[in-house]
């Protein structure tokens, strides 16, 4: 039976030029995969900003660091340095592998979203090529199964990992709807601006930008599709804006408890949600004693964050568990399918030779009456039936791994010896490649698929 | 006691339950999807209780008794219109509770208490049944409304202390509900504004029912403002109903002239909801209406 295998690098094991010179452009990651089918048979190929994995079976007859080798080499061929960054796994934990990348459990950002859909995007390119043959069908979509699970049973992704992101959520969690909600932007910095990114893919559409410099304010403003404004206008804004954020580079505090105090009064108390991102702060700290007034710094925006992020690492523990249980659950599924041709030829098999016997035995009693010749069919059936249904259950339960204790044994392994059974053919990968023939490499490099550990990643953003 | 009702209480407390653990437990969608079906179970269970008391003549407006387990079912029922697209389980695990000991005091509420005599005379039936109606409507829309400040108030908290955001509730499907302190003041002025309306209805058919039926204990016409006061203070009912009514009326005049929301309201709101509470419980000690619309 052929194995999933995975041979790559990541974030963990791979700085970002190991990893960039190794992506591939959508251009060529087709001919990469007929290219790895070539080899192995099937091939799935994984290129984010974070990983560069390839996923494939290793057909039955075909040594494990044979055919990784050759893989590994089709990988690095024009770029040698990389290989020492590769790992590479065969089997089960190729497939726990799968199911923890899929779930965001390896990702920079644990738990961030992309990366179901980034293997997704992977899975129906591989499908499109035709490199998906048997292995790669059935483990792939239960890895996305097993995300959604792990999604939709843990908080894991459910809070915010950024500071743009908290931003977002906060304004979610007092507007709601961020449409129609206007967002003022003080001051013209670069984290304001991917803030207020942040807030546009939440739907918010109307920018208000204000700065000192007024070219800098109308750049931002075309970037975000806004309207630039004069900085003595900026009282008139507070009254309209939801979503304040300041980022200027003011030594004194630019909005103050009298200022904003005025301002809310003409609000009528409307929600104001005040994001200080600047350092020296833009904001008095007294502002978030008014009412209906939230105020976030810089810290307090780093304590969400990390609460949030500690919050998810809480929830990687029940994540993990999860993974645990389903691989199990593959892992029996996976052995039950095994044993089936296995426990179909026994069948045959005996049934076979009572077929035979009987084909000898009934032309030599012809006087036999046609109800007593079923009964001696039936007869023989049941003898069969009778000695197959222990060794066939001792089957199922082994494959099942419900044996208790556990057996070491391969029964379908020792039936197949004891027996000549005649099994199917092991099944094809779906595009019908030519038969793999390994690549002659040297053992050394086969050898070193040893994942390294990097430095842990200090990025809060998915890329 | 009507049939259905120890199965009416037991599947309450089985929702409330569940409402307990969705909030405790986000993560484990199961107590959230199997919360409502308990709670439409129950209110179904109530209504077939309802119509068997109507049957029996013992309907919402005969009594405080029955229109104080009207009330809880109303509160039952405007909870799954109000989180229909928006789980908010916290909301359940508040109001649901309230609702059912609601629904508990008036069960054990003796039937044979003490009826004063002719308040329900003919010819005055519809004025007494718009006016039990209209006042149990109302406490049913301002125990809407408490619920929905007592979120937005957890809610502002944490906010305004810039703690941790916190497990929200996931809805049945997985995806995060946006119920923001925005929606949550927006259910409250509405809910208030029609219980005001109702409430301002139950007033003055109130007012005008004491006007119409003469009161035993009433002072005669022309009576100092002893004999009055000392009139009032056995009825504290009256007084708390005015008080009760001034404080959301003052709300609403906040929230359109000078902008009253949040917070405030929120916390006026409970004083209000708590007012309009203690006259219920003041007319069930006293079991103020009668049988007459059943007589």
């Amino acid at each position: 039976m052929s194995r999933l295998f995975v041979i790559g690098l990541s974030h963990r094991t791979a700085p970002i030029e190991i990893r960039e010179a190794l992506a591939v452009s959508d251009d060529t990651v087709q001919s990469k995969l007929l290219e790895a089918a070539r080899l192995c048979g099937e091939a799935m190929l994984l290129s984010t900003c974070n990983r560069f994995e390839l996923y494939g079976s290793i057909p039955d007859g075909m040594a494990d660091a044979a055919a990784l080798s050759a893989i590994q080499e089709l990988l690095t061929a024009t770029r040698p340095p990389a290989r020492d960054h590769l790992y590479s796994h065969v089997g089960e934990v190729a497939v726990r592998h799968l199911f923890r990348v899929t779930a965001s459990l390896d990702s920079m950002v644990l738990g961030e979203p992309q990366i179901l859909g980034q293997v997704k995007q992977a899975y129906a390119l591989a499908q499109s090529v035709g490199t998906v043959g048997g292995v790669l069908s059935s483990t792939v979509p239960r890895a996305f199964q097993v995300a959604k699970r792990v999604r939709s049973e843990t908080a894991i992704g459910q809070n915010s990992a950024s500071v743009a992101s908290v931003a977002v959520s906060l304004a979610s969690q007092i507007f709601g709807q961020l449409r129609g909600q206007p967002v003022l932007l003080v001051g013209a910095g670069k984290m304001a601006e991917l803030c207020a990114r942040h807030l546009r893919e939440a739907e918010a559409d109307q920018f208000l930008i204000v700065n000192r410099t007024r070219s800098r304010a109308e750049d931002m403003a075309a970037r975000l599709n806004g309207t630039a404004h004069e900085f003595h206008e900026l009282e008139s804004l507070l009254g309209r804006a939801a979503v304040v954020i300041c980022s200027t580079g003011a030594r004194e505090p630019v909005l103050r408890k009298e200022l904003l105090a005025k301002v809310m009064k003409a609000r009528r108390g409307r929600w104001l949600l005040l994001i200080d991102i600047a350092v020296p702060r833009d904001i008095e700290p007294q502002v978030g004693e008014l009412d209906n007034v939230y105020l976030y710094d810089i810290d307090a925006l780093q304590a969400v964050v990390s609460g949030n992020l500690s919050e998810r690492q809480r929830e990687a523990t029940t994540a993990e568990q999860i993974v645990a249980s389903e691989l199990s659950r593959f892992q029996s599924r996976e052995r039950q399918e095994d044993v089936v041709p296995v426990i179909k030829a026994l069948r045959s098999y005996a049934q076979g030779i009572a077929q035979a016997e009987l084909n000898k035995l009934l032309p030599r009693m012809p006087a036999l009456a046609e109800r007593d010749r079923k009964l001696v069919m039936q007869l023989c059936d049941s003898i069969v039936n009778k000695l197959l249904h222990a060794p066939l259950t001792a089957l199922k339960r082994s494959a099942s791994g419900a044996d208790d204790p556990p057996s070491q044994l391969d029964l379908a392994e020792a039936v197949r010896r004891l027996f000549p059974l005649q099994l199917p053919a092991p099944q094809e990968a779906s595009e019908g490649e030519t038969s793999p023939e390994p690549v002659p490499l040297s053992p050394e490099r086969a050898a070193a698929t040893t994942e390294r550990r990097a430095t842990p990643p200090t990025e809060t953003e998915p890329t | 006691m009507p049939p259905l009702f120890p199965l009416t209480l037991a599947l309450y407390a089985v929702s409330c339950t569940l409402y307990f653990l969705a909030t405790a437990q986000p993560q484990q969608r199961l107590a959230l999807r199997l919360a409502l079906p308990v709670l439409l179970l129950a209110f179904s269970t109530q209504a077939l209780d309802i119509g068997w008391l109507c049957l029996h003549g013992q309907h919402p407006g005969s009594s405080a008794r029955e229109a104080t387990f009207f009330i809880a079912w109303l509160m039952a029922g405007a909870f799954p219109l109000l989180t229909y697209r928006q789980p908010i389980p916290l909301l359940g695990a508040l109001l649901l509770p309230v609702a059912m000991m609601m629904g508990l005091l008036a069960r054990l509420v003796p039937a044979t208490a003490a009826q004063p005599a002719g308040l329900f005379q003919a010819g005055h039936r519809a004025l007494a049944v718009t006016h039990i109606f209209a006042s149990t409507l109302g406490t049913a829309l301002f125990g809407v409304a408490a619920a929905a400040s007592v979120v937005y108030l957890l809610r502002e908290k944490r906010l305004k202390g810039k703690l941790p955001i916190g497990k929200l509730p996931l809805g049945t499907d997985g995806s995060q509900p946006r119920v923001s302190l925005e929606t949550l003041d927006t259910w409250n002025r509405q809910s208030i504004s029609f219980g005001f309306l109702c409430f301002t209805t139950a007033l003055v058919t109130g007012t005008v029912w004491l006007m119409v039926v003469p009161q035993p204990d009433a002072p005669p016409a022309g009576s100092g403002l002893w004999e009055t006061t000392l009139f009032l203070i056995r009825r504290p009912q009256y007084s708390l109903s005015v008080v009760t009514w001034l404080l959301y009326a003052g709300l609403l005049y906040g929230r359109v002239t000078v902008g009253l929301r949040g917070k405030r309201a929120a916390a006026v709101t409970l004083y209000g909801f708590a007012l309009a509470l203690g006259i219920l419980l003041v007319y069930l000690l006293r079991d103020t209406p009668a049988k007459v619309l059943s007589s």
